[in-house]
């Protein structure tokens, strides 16, 4: 880009510049200034090589632009600005003079807008100069007598009252930002301070305020009008100073130019203007992240053994980056040193700056160690923030998932995390499992103790899994089998009394209980499941040793087969036969001494008196509460007392064990009725026989056998089968009766005839009854009979189509069992077409139906 | 055309560096930035120039001020 207009008459353009500059005064000697102008121009192209602004890249150059023009003017010209910046970008010229030129603006509106603060202040100065009598009372008593009379903070040397005197070469005594405002400004006004660090100390405090000290005192006025007026200029920071900061920051301490914003963050100083402002930037995000890690650290509120060990895990990684972050300020106060030793000596901050240039310490070497640093802690606090208000079990999970994340470096530190985390959980597994205890005051764990029981329920619902609990990484089957690995050894300590000897499995758990995590679980087939499953499999045999030895298990469930179940057939029989008249009774005449009785009587009388001792003594008599018009039969109930552990796992009392008992004992109650009734029934028509001329009585009694027989076969549990059985006997009893009667009637009449003779009469009242008896009596038998065949064989009906269409595998079989020569598919059409469609319908069923049947 | 392009591009360009300049108030008219920018472009260091555009104005200023206070002082 060649310049637009040419200056004057002139061909150098330093005279040009100076004659414009000098435009409109004439006092000014022209040749002098532009001798002036070379000189600065010759000595500071010595210095230029180390200043800040030639350093700057485009992009950090275009924010400072922004910023100034926000300090100078207002934030709609910044964008009017970024407009005309984009115009520009458009346009064919030279980028590096392109930058040179908005540089050489920037440094000049700097420059433009202090001045302009000074001549606005200069003419309010006298006023102001009351104002700062009392400051320069403050520093003349800090030098003289070295004591600080600050009461409200006032003064720039501040004291930390949290240190004790001895430390007072060491930080007791700091800087405060108003001094480095201050400072700023001095130097900028190339006067011969330097910017001291906060870690100075007490000593330079004390050099440097002397150097204030005299310029105070050359020109008291002009120093503190422009302290009072720093505020609202903005400030250049020099790289070093900005590290001394950012390491406080990430420290997660205020520091001069780096304030805290109250939610963890930090925010940079506005007035604060300082190079790689970016950079910085991303370096404070650190001490953000840094800031919730530690602070996560201190909440004393955490409960929980899981959260402790996550905490735990925390202090490690922090101890760990505290480390780190002593190295880099050793190496960063190591190159303050090199600059301390010039620092007596005036020196102008671009001098300051240059030593610092070869210095070992930069803000890019600061943002290279951050970003290892930042992905841990942004991995960290993501944990942290992932698992806010979780406890146990969810934790671990809610943090297990992290453990697939892809990057080689966050993998150990989640590991870590995850590591310390199931120590406890460990332990609290570890304790289940060895001793049966469960201590988990804060609820952790996926075992649950439900207190409401008392001890006997150990097998049903006292320990119980909570699913949410489980660490994702487990298996629900792992889950499980810890479950009943700790019931089994809680039962055996607890219930059986036996001192269970620590060996096997149990004692590889205990060992490694000390130092022992979940981790190696992560992956599917892994050794810890292994030995958890051995130790759940050893357990569970040591129980069943312990039943079978200790408290016979198999020959009590002998007993229970054999009387409960009614397995031994004499002892049934001879009972029902010994309690078939006293059960027959009402409910409320029953003698449970007598039952007792009858019971010892039925013992002695079959083969079950060979039984063990130890069955019989437990086989008792029950007695259900009694209802009106209950008859013996619905509350006898056979008993079978077991007491202790057995008792526990079977359950004998309430299980269905006595409901069993009922319905076969109903069934076997029913068995003997029709036995009854097909003995009777053999006897009386052996009996009737000789009732002479009745072949519908024939008939009928031929019926009632063929009606008897199939009814022998079914015994089920159905009230209307039960009734119509009870129907049927009831109705063979009063035919027979009447038979018997008729029989009786007749004979007499025979023996009276052969004895007496007969007469017309006699004969007549005979046909009578005999005609009323074929006439009256069978007919009205036939229909009675008619009508309970006909019920009994409707309830067979819909129960065996009731059978045949139930979901159950086991009944539908049952059905088809029932059925087995297809008698009833024949009688019923309706049952043969569902029976059909079951069959096909069981070709193509699924899998699991045909797995059910198999088992 | 290739020059009367390049013209025309110039003149764009130089006429946002005064609009930004005025955003930054830097307080240089047309014809001193313009011997700026020539300066620029041929090398010398912003900041020197800067620096020189300071210290002329002060220097100018305080040339006018003392005139000023000694007409002052010979009018008191």
């Amino acid at each position: 880009m060649a310049p637009t207009r040419g200056g004057g008459n002139s061909n150098d353009p330093l005279e040009v510049l100076c004659t414009c500059i000098a435009s409109g005064n004439q006092n000014v000697d022209l040749k002098k200034l532009s001798k002036h102008a070379l000189q600065i121009l010759m000595s500071s192209d010595t210095l230029s090589t180390s200043n800040s602004l030639s350093e700057l890249d485009e992009h950090t150059l275009i924010d400072n632009i922004k910023c100034q023009i926000r300090l100078v003017n207002s934030d709609k010209h910044a964008t009017i600005f970024e407009n005309v910046y984009r115009k520009l970008k458009l346009l064919d010229i030279n980028s590096s003079s392109k930058l040179d030129i908005l540089k050489f603006l920037l440094k000049l509106s700097e420059f433009s807008a202090r001045r302009s603060h000074n001549s606005n202040v200069n003419v309010f100065h006298t006023n102001r100069l009351n104002m700062t009598r009392p400051f320069f009372l403050l520093i003349s008593q800090w030098m003289v007598e070295g004591t600080l009379r600050d009461p409200h903070g006032e003064f720039f040397v501040c004291e930390d009252s949290h240190l004790n005197s001895s430390y007072v070469w060491e930080g007791k005594y700091r800087l405060s930002y108003v001094l480095n405002l201050f400072l700023t400004i001095v130097s900028s006004q190339k006067n011969s301070t330097s910017i001291p660090n906060s870690k100075d100390g007490g000593r330079k405090n004390w050099k440097i305020s002397s150097s204030i000290s005299k310029i105070s005192s050359s020109s008291p006025v002009r120093v503190n009008s422009q302290f009072l007026d720093s505020s609202i200029s903005r400030v250049s920071v020099s790289e070093r100073e900005i590290i001394q900061d950012l390491i406080f920051c990430l420290q997660g301490i205020e520091g001069k130019f780096i304030k805290a914003d109250g939610k963890h963050g930090f925010k940079l100083d506005p007035k604060v203007q300082v190079e790689r402002r970016s950079i910085v930037l991303c370096v404070m995000e650190l001490g953000l992240l840094y800031n919730t890690v530690a602070s996560y650290t201190t909440l004393s509120k955490h409960k929980g053994f899981v959260r402790q060990g996550l905490v735990c895990a925390l202090r490690e990684e922090l101890s760990n980056y505290y480390h780190n972050l002593c190295l880099i300020q050793s190496q960063a106060s190591s190159g303050n040193t090199s600059s301390a030793n010039v620092i007596d000596s005036p020196m102008s901050e671009e001098h300051l700056s240059s030593t610092l240039g070869g210095c070992s310490f930069s803000l890019l070497r600061l943002m290279t160690w951050t970003r290892t640093q930042m992905s841990r802690f942004q991995c960290l606090s993501d944990v942290l923030g992932a698992s806010d208000g979780l406890t146990g079990g969810e934790l671990i999970s809610s943090v297990a998932r992290y453990i697939h994340v892809g990057s080689p470096e966050l993998l150990p530190c989640v590991t870590g995390l995850l590591s310390s985390m199931t120590r406890p959980f460990f332990l609290l597994i570890s304790q289940w499992m060895v001793e049966g205890t469960l201590r988990d005051p804060h609820g952790e764990f996926f075992v649950c103790e439900d207190s409401h029981l008392n001890s006997s329920y150990v097998w049903e619902g006292k320990y119980r899994l909570s699913e949410s609990k489980i660490p994702s990484f487990m298996s629900k089957l792992t889950a499980e089998q810890i479950l009943r690995a700790g019931i089994c050894i809680n039962f055996l300590n607890h219930i059986c009394d036996e001192k269970t000897p620590l060996a096997g499995t149990r004692k590889v758990l205990r060992d490694m209980e000390t130092n022992g995590d979940l981790l190696s679980m992560v992956r599917p087939c892994n050794q810890l499941s292994a030995l958890i499953e051995s130790a759940y499999s050893e357990n569970s045999k040591m129980v069943l040793s312990v039943l079978v030895k200790k408290f016979g298990l198999y020959q009590h469930l002998q007993g229970l087969r054999r009387y409960m179940l009614l397995g031994q057939g004499d002892f049934i029989h001879c009972l029902m036969k010994l309690l078939i008249a006293e059960l027959n009774k009402p409910a409320s005449h029953l003698h449970s001494a007598y039952l007792h009785e009858v019971l010892d009587a039925a013992i002695r009388g079959t083969n079950a008196q060979f039984d063990d001792k130890e069955v019989l003594a437990r086989l008792t008599i029950k007695t259900l509460v009694v209802s009106s018009k209950d008859l013996g039969w619905d509350i006898f109930v056979l008993d079978y007392d077991l007491n202790g552990p057995l008792e526990q796992i079977l359950r004998v009392k309430d299980s269905p064990y006595s409901t069993t008992f009922k319905f076969l004992w109903s069934m076997k109650r029913l068995d003997h009725i029709l036995s009854m009734i097909w003995e009777k029934q053999v006897f009386a028509t052996k009996h009737l026989r000789k009732l002479p001329g009745n072949e519908t009585l024939a008939v009928l009694l031929i019926l009632v056998l063929f009606l008897a027989s199939p009814v022998r076969h079914f015994k089920f549990h159905l009230a209307s089968i039960t009734s119509c059985i009870l129907e049927l006997r009831s109705l063979q009893e009063a035919f027979i009766q009447s038979c018997e009667k008729e029989l009786k009637r007749r004979t007499d009449l025979e023996l009276k005839i052969e004895e007496y003779g007969t007469c017309e009469e006699e004969q007549k009242k005979h046909e009578k009854c005999m005609a009323k008896f074929r006439t009256k009596l069978i007919p009205d038998m036939k229909a009675q009979y008619t009508s309970i065949t006909k019920s009994y064989h409707s309830t067979l009906k819909k129960f065996l189509l009731d059978l045949s269409t139930h979901p159950n595998v086991a009944l539908k079989l049952l059905s088809n069992r029932l059925d087995f020569n297809e008698h009833y598919q024949r009688s019923h059409a309706e049952l043969s077409e569902c029976v059909k469609f079951r069959r096909t319908s069981d070709y193509n069923a699924s899998p699991s139906a045909s797995l059910d049947r198999g088992l | 055309m290739a020059s009367a392009n390049s013209i025309v591009n110039d003149k764009e360009a130089f006429q946002c560096i005064l609009e930004i300049s005025n955003l930054l108030n830097t307080g240089l008219d047309e014809k001193t930035l313009s011997c700026c920018v020539r300066l620029c472009e041929e090398g010398v260091t912003p900041e020197a120039l800067a620096l020189v555009v300071k210290e002329l104005r002060r220097q100018v200023s305080s040339t006018q001020s003392n005139s000023s206070i000694n007409n002052n002082s010979t009018l008191s």
